[in-house]
């Protein structure tokens, strides 16, 4: 894949404290980067030095190519209230046009099918002439991401597109990403870490202004995981747990309920031979076997405190 | 649809949706109403407020000049404020950030984008004075006697200067401050103490203020205050316009 942003020691400091130092990173295109961190850490001063809001005191952000466009949707999307969403829609693509020259000759036709169909994908079909006075904050959140989507960007930066937007909310727009990314760079930052396992190829990891460590989501996720599986069993085991070390020594088994045992080794290499002797040692039907802490909110969590206590 | 259309598009439904346009017409029509006739019963107005026996107030018969007069000192007062705050408010947009960010990503120019919006705040401002004085003229016509074309054609023109160029400076405060009570705050301040150039010989004659004047005023001494405020308006439009381009977004908004 090629790389479509390039993010070389990026600097903003604020008297006040806050800002990013030497921020380095890079985002592929037809790929979803996604940018996570505590409050605080830096990710919308990233964001609005990326998106040319703000200056950055060092540092420079360059593209694969001068003419590439971009599409900003902050996180709290305001639009001018006495508009409808159609309008927003409809002005977010005229006013993009003039950065876009090959676009010029798009008709009126044309643009009036792009809009309808933008706010039909993100949900706001049925709302089409209702004026954003009148939408909830889930509702103005989708319609950035239309306003945003029109204008068919290189790049989409998404700064916390489903904060406000409910389950089925959070549905839409993570299908919308998904087949976005086949066509576009998309660098998002978002708290929902479920969401970002999802959705990203590369995680960039912020705290305090500085980038803590970036890698794929793979890795990210398997940063600092230990060797500890959770087993849920179909009924009680038939062993307790001295007959359980005693048949698999190099596990230490820890049962949280009768029916819930966590079954840990000392490295990954032993759980390779091991896990399914552990598992064989139950003699009860076994319905799930989950590495513990294999989540984003997990591998984040080990992420930030191992870099607070070193 | 371009940059320049559609901005003056959203413009245009904004006054329209946000009750300002009726606001200025109701304004300034009212103010056309109520001119004439306060003119016409001024020397009763001014009895009745004497009130006692030993004080007597005079006034003059109402002459037609003096009900146009009456008119435009009112209207450029109130209505002048509003028009100065539909001038501030067409930059609201940058006040806030999730609309300052929805512009400033999308817009390489902003001046195509702001000076529309502001140019379609001058032809809707204008056009209610212009209603309105038209309102007075018929009024005074019909109640105190005909009034000179000439005289109306003075005011209206001098007062659509004046609010334009008004109009203009509110721009101008809004586009550097970027908070819409404080620019208000600083244009009253400024619309009420401006006429006091009046007062100095050495300006009075090129003062955009004696705009003000303009129904006492012999037409011929019109002239540098109008090209004063045209140069004002030009002025404050460039500035601007340099203003807001050079500005990154608010973080403290």
């Amino acid at each position: 894949m090629s790389v479509a942003v390039t993010v070389q020691g990026l600097t903003r400091v604020y008297p006040g404290g806050g800002g990013i130092r030497d921020i380095s990173f890079t985002a592929e295109d037809r790929a979803v980067t996604a940018v996570i961190g505590p409050n605080g850490a830096g990710k919308t001063v990233l964001f609005s030095i990326i998106a040319g809001l703000t200056s950055a005191q060092s540092g420079a952000v360059s593209f694969a190519s001068a003419d590439m466009t971009m599409a900003y949707c902050p996180d709290v999307p305001q639009f001018e209230s006495w508009l409808t969403a159609r309008e927003v829609v409809e002005t977010s693509l005229a006013v993009s046009r003039t950065n876009r020259p090959v676009n010029k000759k798009q008709n009126d036709v044309r643009a009036e099918q792009s809009v309808q169909s933008t706010l039909r994908t993100c949900g706001l079909g049925a709302v089409l002439d209702r004026r954003v006075a009148d939408f909830s904050r889930g509702m103005l959140q989708r319609l950035g991401v239309a306003a945003a989507l029109v204008t068919d960007p290189d790049i989409l930066i998404l700064d916390e597109p489903n904060s406000a937007l409910d389950p089925i909310g959070r549905a839409d727009v993570r299908e919308i990403i998904t087949e976005q990314k086949r066509h576009r760079c998309i660098v998002l930052s978002s708290h929902l870490l479920s969401e970002i396992e999802q959705l990203a190829d590369r995680i960039v990891v912020l705290d305090h202004g500085g980038i803590v460590t970036q890698g794929t989501t793979a890795s990210i996720l398997t940063d600092g995981l230990e060797p500890n599986w959770m087993v849920r069993l179909g009924t009680p085991s038939r062993r307790d747990i001295t007959d359980l070390n005693t048949v698999v020594p190099e596990a230490s088994f820890t049962f949280e309920t009768d029916t819930l045992c966590s079954v840990r080794f000392r490295s990954f290499e032993r759980a390779e031979t091991g896990l399914i002797a552990a598992l064989e040692a139950f003699q009860v039907p076994i319905i799930e076997v989950t590495l513990r802490d294999r989540d984003l909110d997990a591998s984040f969590a080990r992420i930030i405190q191992n870099r607070e206590h070193s | 649809m371009n940059l320049i259309l559609s901005s003056a598009r959203v413009e245009t439904l904004r006054l329209m949706r946000s009750g300002l346009l009726i606001g200025l017409v109701a304004v300034f029509v009212f103010f056309g109403l109520s001119g004439p006739v306060v003119a016409l019963y001024m020397p009763e107005i001014l009895g009745a407020a004497a009130g006692t026996e030993q004080l007597t107030i005079q006034a003059a018969s109402a002459t037609p000049d003096d009900g146009i007069a009456l008119f435009n000192q009112s209207a450029m007062q109130l209505g002048l404020i509003l028009a100065v705050a539909v001038a501030i408010t067409s930059l609201g947009w940058d006040a806030r950030p999730g609309s300052s960010i929805f512009y400033r990503t999308r817009v390489r120019h902003l001046a195509r984008l702001t000076l529309p919006r502001l140019v379609i705040g001058w032809i809707f401002v204008v056009a209610s004075y212009l209603v309105a004085l038209g309102v007075a003229a018929i009024l005074t016509t019909t109640t105190i006697g005909s009034i000179d074309v000439g005289t109306l054609a003075s005011v209206g023109v001098a007062s659509a200067f004046y609010l334009v160029m008004t109009m203009s400076v509110g721009y101008l405060i809004m586009a550097f401050t970027r908070r819409t009570a404080v620019a208000i705050a600083a244009a009253t301040v400024l619309m009420l103490v401006l006429p006091l150039l009046n007062s100095f010989k050495a300006v009075s004659a090129w003062a955009p203020t004696a705009l003000l004047g303009a129904a006492t005023l012999d037409p011929a001494k019109l002239a540098p205050p109008l090209l004063s405020a045209v140069i004002v308006t030009a002025g404050c439009l460039f500035i601007a316009s340099i203003a807001v381009s050079r500005q990154s977004l608010r973080r403290d908004a």
